[in-house]
């Protein structure tokens, strides 16, 4: 057995938790399985972003960057979205993370400046 | 054989997740993650943001152990994230490397 399924095999012998907490950390897409994390990660790039876009000043913007960030956030919102069963919650964190591209780009247009 | 070889391209071409498609597209522009990355090899590290640079690195890392983990794996996704991991980790570091340049320009400044 791995440390994580060891891990998780301790937290779920506790016998304090609820049943539906239970449940859940033994859930196919658990706490204790990298499918819980990624959305999380992809939110993460929203959070930098919005950080960016209140504390650092317009030279620090990557254009390239944010180019990307934009572009993969639509592409995977419309992915998500046309995925059979739709995946909401992911069109949503796509279409947070392409705007948060989108705004960085603006603001770096708007100062007129390039790199 | 090339008539052979031309109708499966067509076929794959018209396809649902050809390239006609955004199910082709999506997982494509992934990669222009770490080709924006090369494109900033020697980007002024005053202008790299630590914060973006952190996620990033988090991001491919457990995008790396995604890909291996969805049935089917998908080593094409694992490499990209890979890569990324890679480069944007060079670029946080060079960052912190400048900042770290900084601080210590600052004390090594004679106080006067």
């Amino acid at each position: 057995m791995g440390p994580i399924k060891k891990l998780q095999a301790f937290v779920c012998a506790q016998t304090f938790w609820p049943q539906f907490m239970v449940r859940w950390f033994q859930a196919e897409k658990g706490p204790f399985t990298i499918f819980f994390y990624c959305p999380l990660a992809k939110c993460g790039i929203s959070v930098a972003n919005i950080y960016d876009i209140i504390k650092k000043p317009v030279d620090t913007i990557n254009p390239v960057q944010q180019s990307v960030i934009a572009m993969s956030g639509t592409l995977f919102a419309r992915w998500c979205w046309i995925l059979k069963p739709r995946q909401f919650m992911l069109v949503f964190a796509n279409s947070v993370m392409a705007s948060t591209g989108i705004i960085q780009l603006w603001r770096k247009f708007q100062s007129g400046q390039s790199v | 054989m090339a008539s052979k070889f031309s109708g499966m391209f067509w076929t794959w071409v018209h396809s649902s997740t050809g390239p006609k498609t955004t199910h082709f597209w999506a997982p494509v522009c992934n990669w222009f993650f770490p080709i924006q990355a090369l494109y900033d090899w020697n980007r002024d590290p005053a202008k790299i943001s630590k914060e973006m640079q952190c996620v990033l690195v988090c991001y491919s890392s457990l995008f790396m152990r995604w890909a291996l983990r969805i049935s089917p794996q998908s080593y094409i996704l694992f490499c990209m994230h890979l890569f990324n991991a890679t480069l944007q980790g060079r670029l946080l570091i060079r960052r912190l490397m400048w900042e770290s340049s900084q601080q210590k320009a600052i004390e090594d400044k004679p106080t006067n």
